[in-house]
């Protein structure tokens, strides 16, 4: 099965962040991994792409950030952990339905139900 | 991890940010964090490897193209961010006394606008409770605060950058051993001499306001002590704001002074 890559992703990207933040608080790297094996491994993604996603998130108080204390031995810089805010849970129930209901609709044009 | 490879991966991470059009705390919040999972990637990736120039290419393969992430970091510049902007000019980075003045002059401006809606707020609410004299001396208070307030804050971040350029910016290198020392004197003559211009200033501000406001001189007088401590107060802030700045100037100087060209 060929990957999925940018493009396909684009509109998506976002609930499913908020899914895979739906497992508990992490930061950026952990994340891009919790997509990557829940998409078993044919999630193709640019990592730098997923923080503009994330800037987007948080500024409209969908999850919460919070940097490290310390770099954690690490040279360089500090990690900025994520959770899910209440309002990001609500938007996350929503782009469950709204992708249930996608799936049927096209689905049911293209005579493939999932 | 050594210092080049720390450079190498900084190099990608400020092609991305550096061309927004963002906020610097939007800028800083970027490059560390997009530092920070770089860092990470290029440490699996050599445990994988165990070659630092392999690890190094795929950190950045597997990060993206820059000029990508530049487009979608600016999508994600929040609306609000224009703001931040615009009151950054305290904490951006004057290197030259004209734009130091600039930012002073700008910083008047600034407060002059937003301590003219105080007032144009509690004028006409005293107006409908208070006596007509009480009204203008209440407004003359106001005024005088606003106009002392908007000619002291920027003398006091214009003294700020003189005292930062004068005892906490890094010396300039020079081979030279007496041009160095000649600098040295000078940058301290002239950050004592803003000392004691800072520390005349600001009691002679607050002695016009309390002569101009009270319209009495005993007034200035009993007020002297206060006075002295402003006059001891004004360098001491102005030293500290100038110590902060430097710090977030140095801060800021690693990414700033990269090489980014291809």
């Amino acid at each position: 099965m060929e990957p999925i890559t940018g493009d396909k992703l684009r509109g998506h990207l976002e609930t499913m962040i908020l899914a895979a933040l739906e497992a508990g608080p992490t930061h950026g790297l952990d994340l891009l991994g919790r997509l990557d094996s829940a998409g078993c491994g044919l999630l193709k993604l640019k990592e730098g792409s997923l923080y503009p996603a994330l800037y987007r998130l948080e500024a409209a108080g969908m999850i919460r950030g919070v940097w490290e204390d310390d770099t954690g031995g690490r040279r360089g810089a500090r990690r900025r952990e994520y959770c899910l805010s209440a309002k990001g849970r609500r938007r996350l129930a929503e782009g469950r339905e709204e992708w249930t209901t996608f799936v049927r609709v096209i689905g049911g044009i293209l005579g493939a139900t999932a | 991890m050594n210092d080049q490879v720390l450079q190498s991966l900084r190099a990608p991470v400020e092609r991305a940010v550096r061309p927004l059009r963002a906020s610097i705390r939007f800028k800083r919040h970027a490059r560390e964090e997009l530092l920070g999972h770089l860092v990470e990637v290029f440490e699996q990736e050599l445990a994988a490897t165990g070659d630092e120039q392999v690890a190094l290419a795929r950190a950045q393969s597997r990060f993206g193209e820059p000029a990508e992430l530049t487009a979608e970091l600016a999508g994600s510049v929040s609306k609000f961010d224009p703001v931040q902007r615009f009151f950054e000019l305290s904490a951006t980075q004057p290197m030259t006394l004209r734009s130091a003045i600039h930012r002073s002059l700008m910083m008047s401006v600034q407060m002059l606008v937003f301590e003219a809606l105080p007032i144009a707020l509690v004028a006409p609410i005293m107006l409908t409770f208070r006596s007509a004299t009480q009204v203008g001396y209440a407004t003359a208070t106001l005024v005088l605060a606003a106009t002392t307030g908007a000619v002291f804050m920027p003398i006091l971040m214009l003294c700020a950058y003189l005292l930062r350029r004068s005892f906490f910016e890094p010396a300039r290198t020079n081979s030279e051993t007496a041009v160095t020392r000649r600098t040295g004197f000078q940058r301290f003559t002239r950050g004592a001499a803003v000392i004691v211009a800072s520390a005349m200033f600001a009691p002679a501000i607050g002695a016009v306001s309390f002569a101009l406001l009270s319209r009495d001189i005993a007034t200035v007088v009993v007020q002297a002590p206060m006075l002295m401590a402003i006059a001891v107060a004004t360098p001491i802030c102005a030293a500290l704001i100038g110590y902060a700045e430097q710090t977030e100037i140095d801060r800021d100087r690693v990414w700033t002074q990269l090489e980014i060209a291809n």
